[in-house]
């Protein structure tokens, strides 16, 4: 996280959002969107308001007719959006006195609101909200802006495309900064540096090194690299509010069989759901291509949830959004980035991580990261 | 999202103040009349899970469940792939990972054979109200009672292990302090000064900013946490407020001893300021301060108290140019001794 304020959003970006966003309203007969941001996930919140925040909990409220309004935890966060000026109406508002959220919808006499993240928001702050929501009709409106969120305008890929040079450089300064002897947190603290030096606002990445006794992906740890390691990296920068990751897997020195077969089968797979990718098909076309691969070479039940998660997500204001599952129907349209890879362990030499991140187009997908998919080899 | 360095082995001495820290929280339980205390945490608030079970909650949610009898364990929505490297890195050898963390909450109980007739939830206003709603139904014959901020206020005052992490902590924040404000380059590169020291010292987590404001200032903040604690050091440097900001920190460094308030702060504050400026201080326990600004919860309270570490941050403002000095102090009684020494 940094302070280095973006620039602002466009006027023509905040009316796309706040078009479809009430198209989705009107669908789902709400008179009112309530936007919770808690401390760790932010991305409703300045999906409509365009501040980059840091305080604890936010909230920002989009009535089906007139003039939004936020609500911050933190006089910095109302001066980051002020710096913004999308939203006119703002407030600083405090954990136990949220009179000015409150009267906002009392007066706007809502009679149907959507809350979206209305699962993560504290109940103290509910208890503080009772007496303004007592008499309304209140439903979670998080699929709601998941969905509208899932389609990036043009500008937003632009941004996505700028987070996705990060990635290369942040993978750039990862391979470099391997040796012998280099712990974990060693790396990840070169890597950060050379992010952040470049704008990024936050970053969230995984590490695991070793051999084929990984079995996922760890925060930092003390261990220190040595010869023969795979080491993987899930780096995934935060850039003018947008994330977008890289996977990638070194090696210190040179790969064994084990290690080259496994880059393979991930390549294989990786390709496998890039090429199944374009506007109309669900997550779960993507997830199955990957996995087919698996299952093809005989390693299809290291696609279960025994040994991994997802076979990518979406990107945007959040870094997982949409997961791509075999069994999620969601339809990626064109215009929607997400990150595809078949990261999972297998026998073959551990966990291993390898995928790209892409713009979904009309006949296919448009790659955002230009570095190659290879087993580096780092020389030990 | 935490990134810094999270050691796969804990030591005897955290193994012993962990256990001890389960023992105190467990009279808490007692007092209270309780079967069991449910801790929850996500990635931005687990400072009580740590202090508890030495855990790093990197992502995430999970609720730390501790039993009035029989062995504390961890439910949390983290894969069960994470669970080998928190059982290597923290003192709870139970976890149990999952979707659903009231079904595993029941569960953890459930297997500690716990009648769970009354159970206390810490912090309760800061849990989210899907996970509390469907506690009931998990555990339709259990009633719930709220323990408020109990583990917070048993880490106000650190111990000597805690008082030396946080002189580590301080020592840390200063260098990487020192070198961002001492650098001609961008924000970003200021920032990245202080992510190079802090991480590669083994900082658990690091949020630094660099904020430009309308005169010209920067004002370098560095907010780093090593284990459960926390610590922030800032520097305004480049404006005509800059100045100020440092001679009235010094003013208010020598007000804070055992008993100040944000009174005695405030009248520690110059009464001639020149100008329009406006001045004001702000202190906030150290327990208070994480990577969200958690500034407000300590507003109000009680005054300080001898012992206790205070985040002190002075700020001079006139005509949209604000400048801040931010110093992290213990408390003696009739002083305060600075833990975070810039140059």
């Amino acid at each position: 996280m940094n302070a280095t304020v973006s620039g602002g959003v466009p006027d023509t970006e905040l009316s796309w959002r706040q078009e479809r966003l009430r198209a989705a309203m009107l669908e789902a007969e709400l008179d009112g969107l309530l936007a919770y941001a808690p401390a760790w996930r932010r991305e409703n919140v300045r999906y409509l308001t365009g501040a980059p925040i840091t305080g604890e909990f936010a909230f920002a409220y989009l009535p089906a007719t007139g003039e939004p309004a936020a609500f911050f935890s933190s006089e910095r966060d109302t001066r980051a959006a002020a710096a913004t000026a999308l939203v006119s109406d703002r407030h600083t508002i405090r954990f136990d006195d949220v009179a000015p959220l409150r009267d906002r919808i009392a007066a706007d006499r809502v009679g149907r609101l959507g809350v979206a993240h209305a699962e993560m928001l504290p109940a103290g702050l509910r208890d503080r909200l009772a007496d303004a929501v007592a008499h309304l009709e209140l439903c979670s409106a998080t699929a709601l802006m998941d969905a509208v969120r899932l389609v990036k305008s043009d500008w937003e890929i632009e941004r996505l495309r700028a987070a996705a040079a990060l990635c290369d450089e942040g993978w750039r300064v990862f391979v470099e900064t391997l040796r012998v002897g280099v712990a974990e947190y060693e790396v990840v603290a070169e890597v950060e540096a050379a992010l952040k030096a470049r704008g990024a606002e936050d970053n969230f990445m995984l590490i695991a090194s070793g051999r084929d006794e990984v079995r996922g992906m760890t925060p930092p740890s003390e261990r220190r690299l040595q010869p023969g390691d795979l080491v993987r990296t899930e780096l995934t920068p935060q850039l003018n509010g947008y994330w977008t990751q890289i996977c990638r897997t070194a090696v210190i020195g040179t790969p064994s069989d084990e290690q080259r077969a496994s880059f393979e089968l991930f390549e294989e797979a990786t390709a496998a759901g890039l090429a199944a990718l374009r506007a109309g098909v669900t997550a779960h076309d993507v997830a199955a291509a990957e996995n087919d691969v698996f299952r093809r070479h005989g390693y299809g039940e290291y696609c279960t949830s025994r040994h991994t998660r997802v076979r990518g997500h979406g990107h945007g204001l959040h870094f997982d959004e949409v997961p791509i599952m075999e069994g999620v129907e969601t339809v990626l349209e064109a215009n929607a980035v997400v990150v595809v890879h078949p990261n999972t362990f297998t026998p073959l030499a551990g966990y291993q991580v390898l995928g790209d991140p892409v713009a979904v187009r009309d006949g296919g997908c448009e790659p955002l990261v230009r570095s190659p998919r290879e087993l580096t080899e780092v020389p030990a | 999202m935490k990134r810094g360095l999270v050691p796969t082995a804990v030591s005897e001495e955290t193994r012993a103040d962990c256990a001890a820290r389960v023992e105190r929280l467990r009279s808490h339980l007692l007092e209270a009349g309780c079967d069991a205390a449910l801790i929850y945490g996500d990635v931005s608030r687990a400072e009580d899970i740590y202090y508890l079970g030495n855990l790093c909650l990197f992502w995430n949610e999970g609720v730390l469940v501790v039993p009035a009898r029989g062995e504390a364990a961890f439910a949390t929505k983290l894969s069960q792939r994470s669970q080998p490297w928190m059982r290597a890195a923290g003192t709870i050898d139970a976890v149990r990972s999952g979707p659903n963390l009231p079904r595993l909450i029941g569960q953890v109980l459930a297997d500690a054979g716990t009648p769970a007739r009354r159970v206390g939830l810490v912090d309760r206003d800061w849990w989210p109200c899907a996970v509390l709603d469907t506690l009931d139904e998990s555990l339709p014959e259990t009633e719930f009672v709220d323990l408020g901020d109990v583990v917070r206020r048993d880490r106000v005052v650190p111990d000597e292990r805690e008082l030396e992490a946080l002189r580590r902590l301080g020592r840390v924040a200063a260098e990487a302090t020192n070198a961002a404000v001492g650098l001609e380059g961008t924000p970003g590169e200021r920032i990245a000064a202080i992510e190079r020291i802090a991480r590669s010292a083994g900082m658990t987590d690091v949020f630094a900013t660099a904020e430009s404001a309308a005169d010209r200032s920067v004002t370098v903040t560095a907010t780093l946490q090593l284990q459960h604690l926390w610590l922030r050091v800032g520097r305004s440097i480049g404006g005509p407020l800059a100045d100020h900001a440092a001679a009235e920190s010094a003013r208010v460094a020598s007000a804070l001893r055992d008993g100040a308030s944000d009174a005695t702060l405030a009248a520690a504050l110059s009464a001639d300021a020149p100008g329009d400026v406006t001045l004001s201080a702000e202190a906030v326990r150290h327990v208070d301060v994480a990577a969200a600004d958690r500034s407000e919860r300590t507003n109000g309270d009680a005054s300080l108290r001898r012992d206790e570490v205070v985040v002190v941050t002075v700020t001079a403002a006139q005509d949209g140019g604000r400048a801040s000095h931010t110093d992290t102090y213990l408390l003696r009684e009739h002083s305060a001794e600075l833990l975070s020494g810039v140059a």
